[in-house]
C-alpha cells in the first residue's frame, strides 16, 4: 500500500513539471504586459524597461523558466507582481472559502442526489422516477452564469432570504453551493440510480429479499453498499472539478476564492501568480485524484492497488 | 444532553451574529467598486480606484472641487514667485491620525520620493516631477518647489497624498496597519474583497466624516453589484452600472435614487494616422459627418451624456466651442468620393472599404460600437468590431497595431492633456498619442501652451490647439459622459465630482 | 456485441419507435439543425438591421422574441446563432474526438512507453485549469469561432482518447485480434479494419453528451469574455447580454436560456438512449 502511494507521488513529478512548463510558456505568449498594469496609463517608456529589467521579464523565456524550475524545487513560489506578497501566502487565503465553498457544493449534491437516485431507482419506471430523472437533466443544462443570479434574484432580493454576496455567517454559503452543487446532484442521482439497478438484479439481492427483509432494508444495507464505488470515482473526480471550476461560480458571488485569484492574476498578467496557482491546482488535482484510487479500498476490500 | 447543550449554544452564538452583524451597519456606509485598488501606498497610485483611495485616506496640498477646480486641502494658499517658483502654505491645524502634526518636512520627502534615483521600485508617478529641482521646506508651514522650466500646470500635479516624512522614504507600503495618513479616513482593514476605514479622529483640515465606517466592497460581476444594491448590502454605486438600469429606475426601483452631474472626460473614436485610408482628411471627415451621436446617447447612454466637439468638455474654462461636425451622409458621401474611394455599388452590399474597430469585450462598450459600426455602413464603410480584452487591447493600442479604436479620456485636470495626446514626443508608449499624429506647428504651440503662465494667455493658445485638432480631426470626439451614482434612498448629502471622486462620502449620512 | 446482426436491427428499430427520449431529442436536433440551415430564409429580418430606437424592446408583433441590446431581432439573432452555436458545438466534438481517438488507440496498442507517455499527457491536461488555456488561445489567435473551438477541445479531446485507449485495451485480447497480430499483419490496418469498428459505439455515445457539455462550456466562455466575437453571437452570449438586464428585459435571458436547455436536455437524452440501446452493459459513469 505504501509502496503503491510513494509511487503514485512518484509519478506526479512529471505532470506538475509538464503543467508548469506549459503554464510557463503559454502565460508569456498572452500579448499584453504587467508592467503596464503597475505603472498605469502614465509611465514613460525608460520606466517600463527599468521595471521589466528589475522584475526579470526582459531575461529569454528559457531562462524566465530554469530560474522557476529551480525557485519551486526550493519550495518557493515567488512573489506576485501585483500584490507584492509571496504567492504562497495568497494562495493560502485564498484556499479556505474555495474549500469551503465545495464542500458545501458537495454536500447539497450528496444530500440531494443521492436520496433522489435512490427513489427512482426502487420506484424504476414510475412517473416519480421519470420526473426526477427529467429534472436532473435539465438542471444539468443551466450554466452556473445564469443560475446564480437567478438564485439570487429569487432568494435574495424577491424574497430577501439570503445575502447576495457576503462570505460572512452560514446563510451566505446556500446560494453559491447550490449555484455549484445543482449539476452535480443531477449526475449523482443519475449515477446512484443506474449504480442501484445493476445491482438490484444481482444474486446476493435476490438473497437477501428472499431472507424476506424488507425491500427498504436490502437497498439500504446490501445495494447502496455494492453501488457506493462508482459512486466514489465520480465524486472524487467532480470534486477536483469543483476545486479549480469554481472559477464562474465565485465570479457571481464575489466570492473571495482561488477561483477569483486566478481571474484577476490572468487579467493582471500576474506571471508568478499564474504560474503558482496553476501548479498547485494541479497538483490538488492529482491529489484528489490519488485519495480517490485509495477510498476505492475502503469501499471495496476486493480491490487491490498496484 | 450534551449534544442539546452543544445546539443550544450554537443557536445562541448564530443569534448574536445575525444581531452583531445588524448592530454594525448603524453606524456604515458600504459603496461598491468594480476593481480593488492596486495599491495602498499614495506615492504609486496611478488607477483610478487607487486615487479615489488616496482621496479619502491621505491629505495632498490640493484638491479638485464639484466642478474640478483646484482647491486647497492641505495647502491654505499658494503663490508662484517666479514662473519656477512656487510657494505652498500649508494649514497648521493639519495632523495625522497618529496625532502628530504635518509639516513642511513630510510634504518635503513625499516629493522628494520622486527624484529618488535608485528606488527598488520606480512610481510611476514621478513623470509629473521631473520638472522639480529641488523642494525646500523654508519654515514648519512653507514648502517652495523650484522648477527647471516654467510650467503653469504644476499645480494640479501637487495631488500626492501626503506621507510622513519616515514613511515617504521608504519601500512601498503594502501593510495598512503601517499605515499613516492625515485625509478623513484612516484605514481599518484591507481585504481581497473589502476594504474598511474609520473615521480619523484627528482629521482637521476639513468637515469630519458623518459616519464611522466607510466600507468599500469591490464587486466585479455588474449583476451582483447591482444586485447587492438593491437588497441594501451596498448603500451607493458611482458610474459602474449598466445605464440600461438607470433608464427606469424610478419605475421599477423605488427604494433606489439616481444621480447624475457633468464630468470630466471625453470619448473618442480614435485613428491610427499611419493607416493608409483613415490617414487621410477626408475620410476621418466623413466619418465625423456619418456618426450620430445624438441617436447613441438617447438609446444606449440613456441620455447620460453631451456630443462632445473638443478634447475638453465645455464646462471646462479652456473649452472652444470649434469645428463641429453635424450629422450629414450626402456630405459624408461626397467627401469619400472626393478621397478616391467610390462606393462599388451604391446602396448595395459592396462596400467602398473595410475597417477593423478595436474595442474591449465591456458590454456598453461593444455596443456602442456595433451601433457605430452600423452608422457608418450607411456611407459604404464595412467595419469589422473586434473586441478584445483589456490587455491585449492595451497592447496593440499601444502597439499601434490598430485601425480605429475607441476609448476616454478621463479626470483631466488641464489642457495640457492635448500635449499627452497628440504631440509627437508623446507617441505610445511613451505618452498617449497612440495614433501617432504629428503637426509640427502643433507641437510648439503645445509646448508654449505648458509654459504660459496666466488664464488669457494660455486660453488664446488653447484656442489655436483646439481649431487645428478640430481642423485635423486625430480623434472623432463623440461625447461627455455624465457622472451618475445609484443610492439607497437612506442615503443623504451624497454628491458627485465632477473627476468620479468620492469626497462628498465625509458628509453622507445613512438614515 | 455478439448478437447476430439481424436480430440487433430489429431491436433497434424497436427501440427507437418506443422511447420517448428518442422522439423528443430527435425532434429538437432535427430542428434546430433546420434553424441552423436554413436561417437566411427562417429570419424575418437581415442581421445587419438595427434599430437602436427599440433596444431592449418586449415581444411583440414585428418582433416576435422582442429586441436585443444591440437594436437586432432576437428571433433573428438566435436562428443565426443556431449557426454558430452549433458550429463550435460540433467542431470541437469532432477535433476532440479525431485527436482523442487517435491518440488512444495509439496509446492503447502500443502500450508500454507510448501508453505511459501519452497518457501522462492526458494528466497533465486533465489537471489543467482549461480557462487559463481559453484565454492563451483567445488572446494569441483573437476571440474568434476557430479559438474557442481549438481552446476546448485542447483539453477535451483527453477523454475521447481514455474512452477510446480502454475500448482498444479491451478488443486486443479477443481471439481474431489476437490472430492478427500474432500473423503479423499491418498495425494501421488492423486498427482500421478490426478495432474502430468495434468502439465506435461508446465513443458515439460520448460525442452526444460532449456536444452537450460544449455548448454549456462556450456559454460560460462568453460569461468571462472569452467567447467568439465573429460571426452572429451563440446563444451563449446572447444568454450573457441578456444576463445583464435580467429584469429590465427578461426575454433577453428567457429565450437563449430555453433554448440552450432544450438543446442540452435532448442531446442528453439522446445519449441516454443511445447508451441503453446500443450498449446496455457499459458503464454509465460517462
Amino acid at each position: 500500500m505504501i509502496e503503491y502511494i510513494l509511487r503514485r507521488i512518484f509519478a506526479l513529478i512529471p505532470v506538475a513539471f509538464g503543467v508548469v512548463t506549459i503554464v510557463g510558456l503559454l502565460i508569456h505568449i498572452i500579448p499584453g504586459d504587467p508592467v503596464d498594469q503597475i505603472l498605469g496609463d502614465y509611465a514613460t517608456a525608460v520606466q517600463k524597461t527599468e521595471l521589466r529589467t528589475s522584475l526579470g521579464l526582459d531575461r529569454p523565456i528559457t531562462t524566465q523558466l530554469t530560474d522557476y524550475y529551480k525557485q519551486v524545487l526550493r519550495g518557493d513560489l515567488g512573489n506576485s507582481i501585483i500584490l507584492k506578497e509571496p504567492v504562497t501566502k495568497l494562495i493560502a487565503e485564498r484556499v479556505m472559502p474555495t474549500v469551503e465553498l465545495a464542500f458545501a457544493a458537495m454536500m447539497v449534491a450528496l444530500l440531494i442526489g443521492i436520496p433522489l437516485g435512490l427513489f427512482s431507482a426502487v420506484k424504476a419506471g414510475s412517473l416519480f422516477d421519470a420526473g426526477a430523472m427529467t429534472i436532473a437533466m435539465l438542471a444539468v443544462s443551466i450554466p452556473n452564469f445564469w443560475l446564480g443570479p437567478m438564485l439570487i434574484l429569487l432568494f435574495s432580493i424577491h424574497f430577501g432570504w439570503l445575502p447576495v454576496s457576503d462570505r460572512e455567517g452560514w446563510d451566505s454559503y446556500i446560494l453559491p453551493a447550490f449555484t455549484m452543487g445543482t449539476a452535480l446532484a443531477s449526475i449523482l442521482s443519475r449515477m446512484t440510480r443506474n449504480s442501484i439497478l445493476e445491482n438490484l438484479n444481482e444474486d446476493y439481492v435476490r438473497t437477501a429479499r428472499a431472507k424476506g427483509n424488507p425491500e427498504w432494508i436490502v437497498v439500504c444495507k446490501h445495494v447502496l453498499r455494492n453501488a457506493a464505488l462508482p459512486l466514489v470515482t465520480i465524486i472524487g473526480l467532480q470534486f477536483g472539478v469543483l476545486l479549480s471550476g469554481a472559477i464562474v461560480t465565485e465570479k457571481v458571488f464575489n466570492w473571495p476564492g482561488l477561483g477569483s485569484l486566478l481571474l484577476n492574476a490572468i487579467e493582471n498578467r500576474d506571471y508568478p501568480l499564474v504560474q503558482g496557482m496553476v501548479l498547485v491546482l494541479s497538483a490538488s488535482y492529482l491529489v484528489v485524484n490519488l485519495l480517490t484510487d485509495l477510498s476505492y479500498a475502503l469501499v471495496d476490500p476486493r480491490i487491490k492497488l498496484k | 444532553m450534551r449534544q442539546r447543550i452543544f445546539l443550544c449554544v450554537a443557536i445562541l452564538a448564530l443569534i448574536a451574529c445575525t444581531k452583531n452583524k445588524t448592530a454594525q451597519k448603524q453606524n456604515h456606509i458600504t459603496i461598491a467598486w468594480d476593481a480593488a485598488p492596486r495599491t495602498i501606498d499614495p506615492r504609486y497610485a496611478v488607477d483610478a480606484n487607487s486615487q479615489y483611495l488616496e482621496d479619502l485616506v491621505h491629505c495632498a496640498l490640493i484638491d479638485f472641487d464639484q466642478d474640478g477646480k483646484t482647491v486647497g486641502d492641505l495647502a491654505k494658499d499658494w503663490k508662484w514667485k517666479s514662473p519656477t517658483e512656487l510657494h505652498v502654505f500649508l494649514k497648521p491645524e493639519a495632523k495625522f491620525n497618529k496625532g502628530q502634526f504635518v509639516t513642511s518636512v513630510d510634504v518635503k520627502s513625499t516629493y522628494d520620493f520622486f527624484q529618488l534615483k535608485d528606488v527598488k521600485e520606480p512610481s510611476a508617478r514621478s513623470g509629473a516631477f521631473t520638472n522639480v529641482k529641488k523642494v525646500e521646506a523654508v519654515d514648519a508651514q512653507t514648502v517652495i518647489f523650484h522648477l527647471a522650466e516654467p510650467d503653469s500646470t504644476f499645480v494640479t500635479n501637487l495631488v500626492v497624498g501626503i506621507l510622513p516624512s519616515k514613511l515617504a522614504s521608504g519601500p512601498m507600503l503594502a501593510d495598512p496597519a503601517l499605515s499613516i495618513s492625515c485625509g478623513p479616513y484612516e484605514l481599518n482593514s484591507v481585504q481581497t474583497q473589502r476594504i474598511r476605514l474609520k473615521s480619523n479622529t484627528n482629521y482637521s483640515i476639513d468637515t469630519a466624516p458623518k459616519m464611522d465606517q466607510l466600507v468599500i466592497e469591490i464587486v466585479k460581476d455588474e449583476t451582483t453589484r447591482f444586485a447587492k444594491l438593491r437588497k441594501g448590502e451596498v448603500d451607493i454605486i458611482q458610474n459602474s452600472i449598466s445605464r440600461d438600469k438607470v433608464a427606469d429606475i424610478s419605475k421599477r426601483q423605488p427604494e433606489l435614487v439616481v444621480l447624475r452631474r457633468a464630468g470630466l472626460n471625453t470619448s473618442y473614436l480614435g485613428f491610427n494616422m499611419t493607416d493608409p485610408i483613415l490617414g487621410k482628411l477626408e475620410v476621418r471627415q466623413a466619418i465625423a459627418h456619418a456618426i450620430d451621436r445624438q441617436e447613441i446617447i438617447k438609446y444606449i447612454l440613456q441620455g447620460l451624456a453631451i456630443p462632445a466637439s473638443s478634447l475638453l468638455p465645455p464646462n471646462d474654462p479652456f473649452f472652444k466651442k470649434s469645428h463641429h461636425y453635424d450629422l450629414d451622409l450626402a456630405m459624408s458621401q461626397k467627401l469619400l468620393d472626393q478621397a478616391g474611394f467610390k462606393d462599388p455599388d451604391g446602396d448595395g452590399p459592396k462596400s467602398r472599404f473595410n475597417i477593423e474597430y478595436k474595442t474591449t469585450t465591456d458590454l456598453t462598450a461593444l455596443t456602442i460600437a456595433k451601433a457605430i459600426a452600423a452608422q457608418l455602413s450607411k456611407i459604404g464603410i464595412a467595419v469589422k468590431v473586434q473586441p478584445l480584452d483589456w490587455g491585449k487591447f492595451k497592447a496593440d493600442v499601444d502597439q499601434g497595431n490598430i485601425q480605429m479604436w475607441s476609448l476616454s479620456w478621463i479626470g483631466f485636470k488641464d489642457p495640457d492633456i492635448f500635449r499627452y495626446a497628440f504631440s509627437t514626443e508623446s507617441f505610445a508608449p511613451n505618452g498617449g498619442n497612440r495614433g501617432r499624429y504629428s503637426n509640427k506647428t502643433l507641437d510648439k504651440l503645445l509646448e508654449k501652451g505648458r509654459r504660459v503662465v496666466g488664464l488669457e494667455d494660455r486660453k488664446k493658445i488653447y484656442d489655436e490647439i483646439q481649431d487645428m485638432v478640430g481642423k485635423e480631426l486625430p480623434y472623432v470626439f463623440l461625447w461627455h459622459q455624465e457622472n451618475f451614482a445609484i443610492t439607497s434612498n437612506k442615503i443623504t448629502n451624497f454628491k458627485l465630482f465632477a473627476d468620479g471622486r468620492y469626497s462628498s462620502l465625509k458628509e453622507t449620512v445613512r438614515q | 456485441m455478439s448478437e447476430p446482426k439481424s436480430k440487433k436491427n430489429t431491436r433497434w428499430k424497436l427501440s427507437l419507435l418506443k422511447d420517448p427520449r428518442i422522439s423528443f431529442g430527435m425532434f429538437v436536433v432535427i430542428f434546430v439543425v433546420f434553424c441552423a440551415i436554413f436561417a437566411p430564409l427562417l429570419a424575418p429580418y437581415k442581421v445587419s438591421n438595427v434599430d437602436m430606437s427599440l433596444r431592449l424592446a418586449p415581444p411583440s408583433a414585428a418582433h416576435w422574441l422582442g429586441v436585443d441590446t444591440n437594436g437586432s431581432d432576437v428571433l433573428t439573432s438566435m436562428l443565426y446563432g443556431s449557426r454558430t452555436t452549433l458550429f463550435v458545438a460540433v467542431m470541437t466534438v469532432l477535433l476532440s474526438l479525431i485527436l482523442g481517438v487517435t491518440i488512444g488507440t495509439v496509446a492503447g496498442y502500443a502500450g508500454k512507453w507510448t501508453d505511459s507517455f501519452l497518457m501522462r499527457i492526458v494528466d497533465i491536461l486533465m489537471a489543467f485549469p482549461g480557462i487559463l488555456l481559453a484565454l492563451t488561445l483567445v488572446s494569441v489567435l483573437g476571440p474568434s469561432l476557430w479559438s474557442v473551438i481549438i481552446a476546448i477541445s485542447a483539453t477535451g479531446w483527453t477523454s475521447a482518447a481514455r474512452i477510446a485507449r480502454a475500448q482498444v485495451m479491451s478488443v486486443k485480447e479477443r481471439d481474431h485480434v489476437m490472430a492478427t497480430r500474432a500473423l503479423g499483419g499491418n498495425p494501421l490496418r488492423l486498427i482500421r479494419v478490426h478495432i474502430l469498428p468495434l468502439i465506435w459505439t461508446p465513443i458515439v455515445v460520448h460525442a452526444t453528451f460532449a456536444i452537450s457539455g460544449v455548448i454549456i462550456v462556450e456559454a460560460s466562455l462568453s460569461f468571462l469574455g472569452l467567447g467568439p466575437q465573429d460571426g452572429a453571437p451563440t446563444w451563449g452570449a446572447l444568454l450573457n447580454q441578456g444576463r445583464s438586464v435580467l429584469e429590465e428585459a427578461p426575454h433577453l435571458s428567457i429565450v437563449p436560456g430555453l433554448a440552450i436547455m432544450a438543446v442540452v436536455l435532448s442531446l442528453n437524452f439522446l445519449g441516454d438512449a443511445l447508451r441503453d440501446i446500443l450498449d446496455p452493459h457499459s458503464d454509465s459513469s460517462r
